[in-house]
């Protein structure tokens, strides 16, 4: 299972710009509906289910990474984005910290092995020494997907 | 040394959210805790590690433990672990 499939360029915001938790979600569903990723008809019900999910416990699992996911039963195919915010965004994490990096990711219910196996690919990326410092000097989406694959094959 | 060995029940496996219920109460206590999963060791009480594992239903989660309130731990996640963190 190759994870990095999931991530072209146009998947990574290099430049978040809202500073808030619902802001900064909102801001990367609307990103992914005006780049053709998510159908303009699903942008509501992802936001909300996201929203509930962060209800049930903060995903900003610490390190400055957060991991906002949702399964939603009959979605199809996957959305995965990632983004970047140089500012920080107040997530309500579990260690305090403000979150840098977000890793977005919808899909449909079925497939827990396939879940388990995105999380723990993207685990091993936050808990690399130099990830966080290398995605927040990247100049451009571009260098981002280069970290990515960089370290994350 | 106190260990246990639990199996995973729950369909979903060791994902984000039984993750963060288990390393809450785990943190609660001193003692150390070491968690195994098919052959991997990791802190127990580190949510990125625990997610290293990519533990899913059946697994099983070894628990390994020493210290003042190690029994207490151990028991307390166990009980977690059992209730297939309040999932299905």
């Amino acid at each position: 299972m190759n994870h990095l499939d999931l991530f072209k360029e146009k998947n990574i915001i290099a430049e978040l710009q809202e500073t808030d938790k619902r802001g900064v979600l909102e801001e990367m569903v609307d990103y992914a509906v005006s780049s053709e990723l998510l159908a303009k008809t699903k942008k509501k019900a992802v936001i909300e289910a996201i929203m509930a999910r962060e209800q049930l416990g903060s995903t900003g699992l610490g390190n400055g990474i957060a991991i906002p996911h949702v399964k939603i039963k009959g979605f199809q195919g996957d959305l995965s984005l990632v983004g970047r915010s140089t500012r920080g965004v107040d997530f309500k994490s579990i260690d305090g910290e403000h979150v840098s990096i977000f890793f977005m990711i919808v899909s449909s219910t079925e497939d827990a092995e396939k879940h388990l196996s995105i999380l723990q690919w993207i685990s091993g990326l936050a808990r690399h020494r130099d990830f966080k410092s290398f995605v927040l000097g990247a100049s451009d989406a571009k260098e981002i997907l280069g970290i990515l694959k960089e370290i994350g094959s | 040394m106190h260990k246990i060995v639990v199996v995973i029940p729950n369909k979903a496996g060791l994902h984000a959210r039984p993750i963060s219920q288990f390393v809450e109460i785990a943190s609660r206590y001193q003692a150390p805790l070491a968690v195994s999963c098919n052959g991997r060791e990791v802190d127990g009480k580190s949510i990125l590690q625990l997610m290293t594992l990519a533990a899913a239903c059946g697994n099983e989660l070894e628990l390994e433990s020493d210290g003042v309130d190690a029994e207490e731990m151990l028991k307390s996640l166990e009980n977690l672990i059992r209730a297939g963190f309040h999932e299905d």
